[in-house]
């Protein structure tokens, strides 16, 4: 069972000397392996991601309505449906943030980087695990208080 | 003694003169144990079938010919092992190529892609045949190499989402391409390219499924080279902003 792909996928401009069949995609292509569904997955993020971003302004807008307004939005925080969409929304970026940069950005490195080789693509993941973990203490050191 | 197993095979069949759309046709095929799934095909075109179209040349994975989905994936049939698959196999012409017909796909669309990326050398100025060769040390051609190995295969057009949904999309292997020239020492066409690169339906159109690298049979690594490309093409654009005559 095959999907049909765009009719005018890699047809010449042209047109066919024949009569051809039409360009058609594997039928079970998005459950096809781990690499389409995690394709899908990261484009589907930018939903939950926008929705973020949506309880982000809610919050300003409560912030500057003052503080019953504010005290209002923390308590609905706490509603379970919140709490499972922070949840969802944090596994979320971080699967986006590994997919980002330890499979994408690393091969978006050319052979040479300015006037240097690119090091050998095993180094990267151990650096960027390390400057991840670096940014995640410092980050988590700044909220809770214990510096700055 | 003989250790043949018999495996059917499910392929495709197309006539353009007489069928509405695709079929498929089942043959029973006594295989050896170290077949290929082409010298299925061949055997079916030869003892039992001989109306069967399908492509091949070199049968070492050189020359880019065999291409087909084997159970819906898009293989090398001269390098994929008919050990790898159980009792039924499944032949299919590559995925988003117009089907001219059985096995056989139309790939002047494809070939149509590569000249977009202009894949020869472009010099500012010619050298005249008396300055001799272009020298290039073994460090400058490691730099490109990997991304010539390309051997046209259009493997990685068949397993791409973005070329089913994007016609104009030139594609993983003529990306590499235009990518391969461009990190060669010799050529300066480099900005002309990119240039070209950054308009509509080019490397912007990759959104990342990285599965033209997984089914690439020379490890070219496409999805590599499109992704270079993205960052190449929008550090030109950015210098030609920043930097006096766009750095130039």
């Amino acid at each position: 069972m095959r999907n049909p792909a765009h009719p005018h996928t890699l047809r010449p401009s042209s047109g066919t000397r024949t009569r051809t069949a039409p360009p058609a995609f594997p039928g079970d292509w998005p459950t096809a392996n781990p690499r389409y569904r995690a394709y899908l997955l990261y484009g589907f993020a930018g939903l939950f991601f926008i929705l973020a971003a949506g309880v982000m302004v809610r919050a300003l807008w409560a912030l500057g309505s003052g503080p019953g307004a504010w005290e209002t939005f923390l308590e609905t925080l706490g509603h379970p449906l919140y709490i499972a969409f922070h949840v969802g929304s944090f596994a979320l970026i971080v699967w986006f943030g590994w997919r980002t940069f330890f499979q994408m950005f690393v091969k978006t490195q050319p052979p040479m980087i300015g006037p240097f080789p690119r090091p050998p693509v095993a180094v990267f993941p151990p650096v960027l695990a390390a400057a991840w973990l670096g940014a995640s203490a410092l980050l988590i050191a700044v909220l809770s208080g214990a510096i700055l | 003694m003989s250790s043949e197993v018999k495996k059917t095979f499910v392929v495709t069949r197309f006539d353009p003169d007489r069928d509405e759309e695709p079929r498929t046709d089942r043959y029973e095929v006594p295989v050896q144990p170290d077949w290929k799934v082409l010298d299925a095909l061949n055997y079916i075109k030869d003892e039992i079938d001989s109306t069967l179209a399908h492509r091949w040349s070199c049968r070492m994975a050189v020359c880019g010919s065999c291409g087909m989905q084997v159970d819906g994936k898009p293989k090398l049939t001269c390098k994929d092992s008919l050990a790898n698959y159980g009792d039924t196999v499944t032949v299919e012409p590559l995925a988003n190529f117009p089907v001219v017909r059985d096995l056989v796909v139309e790939f002047e669309g494809f070939m149509e892609k590569f000249k977009s990326v202009k894949p020869w050398i472009i010099r500012a100025k010619e050298r005249a045949v008396e300055e001799g060769t272009h020298r290039q040390s073994p460090a400058e051609l490691e730099a490109f190499k990997q991304f010539s190995m390309c051997i046209n295969c259009m493997l990685c057009y068949s397993a791409c989402p973005a070329v089913s949904n994007e016609p104009e999309f030139a594609g993983p292997a003529a990306i590499a391409l235009g990518h391969r020239y461009n990190l060669d020492s010799r050529d300066e066409g480099d900005s002309e390219r990119l240039a070209a690169m950054r308009d509509e339906g080019f490397v912007y159109a990759c959104s990342y499924a990285n599965e033209c690298s997984e089914v690439c049979p020379k490890n070219v690594d496409p999805a590599a080279a499109v992704n270079q490309s993205k960052l190449l093409a929008t550090m030109d654009w950015m210098k030609g902003l920043v930097l006096p005559r766009g750095g130039k």
